[in-house]
């Protein structure tokens, strides 16, 4: 087949190799952009739809108290500064039984002495049901003041080998993964059970999470009255939105929701116990348990959904430094890179469907890759203008795409979140809209390289332990 | 083949995809603005609803006073204030009938009857659900072969509305909520739980025939627990009785009879502890601790070394529920020579007290 391009340019600009390579990008933005589209019409027709049940749904509350008691597992890594105040507010979750499990994961800060004192811990002989081996448990204690708050004190090995030992002290159905450095709406087990009572196939839920930087509280839940000024903490709001309203809301109804966040996330005992319980090999585990909880039910042919709560239901604060930033999203995409390593064999997999096929590769190829393309991309650009080959037209038309495209995605993450919660001020959300604009410059390169340095990082096998950054504290303001 | 391609007509395309994106997103913050204005609208519509509504629904008198005329834009909430009032009121006593009697006739006469047939018939499904359960708490007649029909509903929680309604509109089709029950494993079983119970008296003269005649009926054991003792603790017999029964109805009745905790039906349950299936024997050891004595102590110490964690931690439990003496307990803990068995004891007697004897980490 021979091609004629008409009004293509001249000389090495117009060259066979720089042509497919600025076809290759457009295509891959394409693509992405198709599935990020998918998602967003999905959320916004499911959305309203389901917020609108739940108005209605006077049996909503009534059916959340039949609910199935949880276990709330809350590990801990020197956390002294809000612990207290962490747990204080998971014992007072409201409407569902539940029993609190603090998992001490070998402090060594007062996390274990404020406990203590706080809650009048006394020794308490539990006889475990050991599902998974864990680090040598030190002891477990009781409570006196709150008969459903237990510690656990165990030797560190990691987020997740902690949580598994919070699996095998659990005595109730379901697990709710909290986190000690988020804020918890008192009806937050409410609303998550819901999914599990409405749809018996429901495996595992996770929820929308909110921005507290900069909140005040209204009705009992934080509420951004004014625009952050921090540049750094706008700009993940939003990114927070878009996440969470355009993708999270948008997957879930297609049942391609592949990470339910471990700061909330609410779990069947049966499908953590029958996928393998917390990864102790990652960094986090978050997002290969949701993505190992897929391919175990996929595996064993088991109907099932993971669902998603819309309205958000807890509230953190994210960093606002660059150097907390930096740390963040390095960890993240390393976590990212090792979920596509161990589970790559779910991508374009035969016998699969929907999160084979879409799902899936699209967390390959638009998240993780996504730093790859978003620099390589830029560095072409780049490349080009040196050699003088750039034409100034077609990068100027491809440059336009990619803004009016974000600035989309950015106001219907608005309108979702508008429909949802409202969760902020007009001006805010004004405020927002011109964030989208600015974010472009600068703020999205920066994070494409530190994911990068994730990717290399774990490429490299560069061990990280533990946390790799502070964030300041939910409980530090006075709200 | 030859292809032209005109590089500048894909350029003016990607152009004008650019436009239009950036043109979408100025109307979907336009639509933010305007949203926020009909929420505001709406905030301020709702509370002169709640100021003009609230004294005359909450407050019930026996005569009905002169009755706002209901807006259309305030249907809605009013089924939901109305809907609220009237499943709190109850049906047992004398006053609460005078309650419901108020309230049925200021719905009535504020002309609900027909908004609620036409919303369950045509609303949204939000809509509908409002008003089928209208309908129901009414009592209203008509509404019966709507709720019917919107009984065969895909979604279950509109399908279980529907069925709740119309057996509160027509008692006798009691049974076939339960036939309907054993057909829609998508309803949700709390949800089932709180029908039955509110419904008792309807369901109690069907359920045990049910149990016993329809095809499955035997998975309708757990719903005998909503039923009177000298109704439900026959059949409870009978499922316990018969070498037919599946290992999920034993589970069930056991649950069941452990609830009503008869005198004489200790010796029934302590038939299961030893059952092939951990589930039966944990409910087994449940049942004993509520209707149990001292003489079944042994019997419930040797699950203590069970292989299954439940089964132990129950036993144990039950234990303690039949020794009232703690130096009784310690006995029994220092007995056992299965490290399983004193771990859990031990684990037991610090629930209930924060003395236990301590034992040998099992982590």
């Amino acid at each position: 087949m021979h091609i004629t391009l008409l009004g293509a340019p001249t000389g090495l600009g117009g060259s066979v190799p720089i042509l497919v390579a600025e076809a290759l990008l457009f295509l891959y933005f394409l693509a992405v952009n198709f599935v990020d589209l998918l998602t967003i019409v999905v959320a916004l027709v499911a959305l309203p739809r389901s917020i609108r049940i739940d108005a209605g749904d006077e049996l909503g509350r009534t059916l959340s108290a039949f609910s199935p008691p949880v276990s709330v597992l809350v590990p801990a890594f020197n956390e002294e500064a809000e612990i207290v105040q962490a747990v204080r507010s998971l014992v007072y979750l409201k409407s569902v039984e539940h029993e609190v499990l603090v998992i001490n994961d070998g402090s060594t800060d007062a996390t274990m002495d404020r406990l203590m004192t706080a809650f009048d811990l006394v020794p308490f002989n539990a006889a475990m049901y050991v599902k998974f081996p864990t680090k040598p448990i030190r002891a477990m204690y009781k409570s006196r003041s709150f008969p459903s708050l237990f510690v656990i004190d165990k030797e560190n090995g990691g987020k997740g080998d902690a949580l598994n030992a919070g699996v095998n002290a659990a005595r109730y159905p379901l697990l709710f993964s909290a986190d000690a450095d988020t804020l918890y709406a008192d009806d937050c087990l409410e609303k998550m059970v819901q999914p599990f009572l409405k749809d018996l196939k429901t495996v595992a839920c996770g929820a929308n999470i909110g921005i507290l930087n900069g909140a005040q509280i209204r009705d009992g839940r934080p509420f951004h009255n004014a625009l952050p000024r921090n540049f750094l903490v706008r700009c993940q709001i939003l990114e927070y939105l878009r996440s969470f309203l355009n993708c999270r809301a948008g997957w879930a109804p297609l049942n391609g929701l592949l990470i339910v966040s471990g700061a909330c996330g609410l779990w069947k005992k049966d499908a953590i116990v029958g996928a393998g319980g917390f990864s102790v090999n990652t960094i986090w585990e978050d997002l290969e348990m949701t993505v190992r909880i897929h391919s175990y039910m996929r595996t064993q042919r088991r109907r099932y959904r993971i669902a998603f709560v819309v309205q958000p239901v807890c509230w953190t604060n994210v960093p606002e430094t660059i150097a907390q930033l930096r740390g963040q999203r390095i960890g993240w995409h390393r976590h990212l890179s090792e979920v596509v390593s161990i589970h790559r064999n779910l991508l374009f997999n035969k016998r699969g469907g929907l999160v084979e096929w879409l799902a899936f590769p699209n967390l390959v190829l638009g998240e993780w890759l996504a730093p790859v393309w978003q620099l390589g991309g830029l560095l072409f650009l780049i490349l080009c203008a040196i050699l003088g080959i750039l034409s100034v037209n077609s990068q100027l038309a491809l440059v336009s795409i990619v803004f009016g495209l974000m600035l989309m995605k950015a106001a219907s993450a608005l309108l979702l979140d508008e429909i949802s919660f409202r969760s902020h001020r007009l001006r805010v959300v004004w405020g927002l809209f011109w964030t989208a604009i600015f974010e472009q410059f600068g703020f999205r390169q920066l994070v494409a390289v530190w994911s990068l340095i994730g990717v290399v990082r774990f490429l490299t096998r560069r061990p990280i332990r533990g946390r790799t950054y502070d964030i300041p504290s939910v409980f530090d303001k006075p709200y | 083949m030859d292809l032209t391609v005109d590089f500048s007509v894909i350029i003016r395309i990607v152009y004008g995809i650019a436009a239009a994106s950036v043109l979408a997103a100025l109307l979907l913050v336009v639509q933010i603005v305007v949203m926020r204005r009909w929420a505001r609208l709406d905030e301020e519509r709702r509370r002169n609803f709640h100021q003009l509504w609230e004294p005359i629904l909450r407050k019930p008198g026996r005569v009905i006073p002169p009755l706002p005329r209901v807006r259309k834009k305030d249907v809605e909430d009013f089924i939901i204030m109305w809907n609220s009032v009237d499943e709190a009121a109850g049906d047992d006593s004398s006053d609460q009938m005078s309650v419901r009697w108020y309230l049925d006739e200021v719905a009535r006469r504020a002309g609900m009857v027909p908004i609620a047939l036409r919303l369950a018939r045509k609303g949204n499904t939000a809509s509908r659900l409002i008003a089928v359960t209208m309908l129901g708490l009414l009592r209203e007649e008509s509404a019966s072969q709507l709720s019917e029909n919107l009984m065969a509903s895909t979604l279950p929680v509109l399908s279980i509305a529907a069925a709740h309604a119309l057996v509160q509109i027509d008692p006798s089709t009691a049974r076939d909520f339960l036939i309907l029950r054993l057909k829609r494993n998508d309803w949700p079983p709390a949800k089932v739980d709180a029908i039955i119970a509110q419904e008792r008296v309807i369901f109690a003269p069907v359920l045990v025939e049910a149990i016993f005649t329809l095809p499955e009926g035997k998975r309708l054991v757990r719903y005998l627990e909503f039923c009177d003792a000298d109704e439900a603790l026959p059949a409870i017999n009978r499922i316990l009785d018969a070498s037919s029964s599946d290992d999920a109805t034993i589970r069930s009745a056991l649950k069941v009879l452990g609830q009503f905790a008869p005198r004489e039906g200790a010796d029934r349950a302590a038939q299961f502890l030893k059952h092939a299936n951990w589930e039966i024997r944990v409910q087994a050891a449940n049942a004993l601790g509520r209707m149990g004595d001292a003489s079944q102590v042994s019997a419930l110490a040797e699950l203590l070394g069970d292989s299954e964690w439940w089964v132990r931690y129950r036993a144990a439990q039950a234990i303690a529920d039949l020794t009232d003496d703690s130096g009784a307990l310690e006995y029994i803990h220092d007995a056992q020579s299965d490290r399983y068995a004193r771990d859990m004891l031990a684990q037991v007697m610090a629930e209930r007290s924060y003395n236990a004897p301590q034992l040998v980490a099992v982590f």
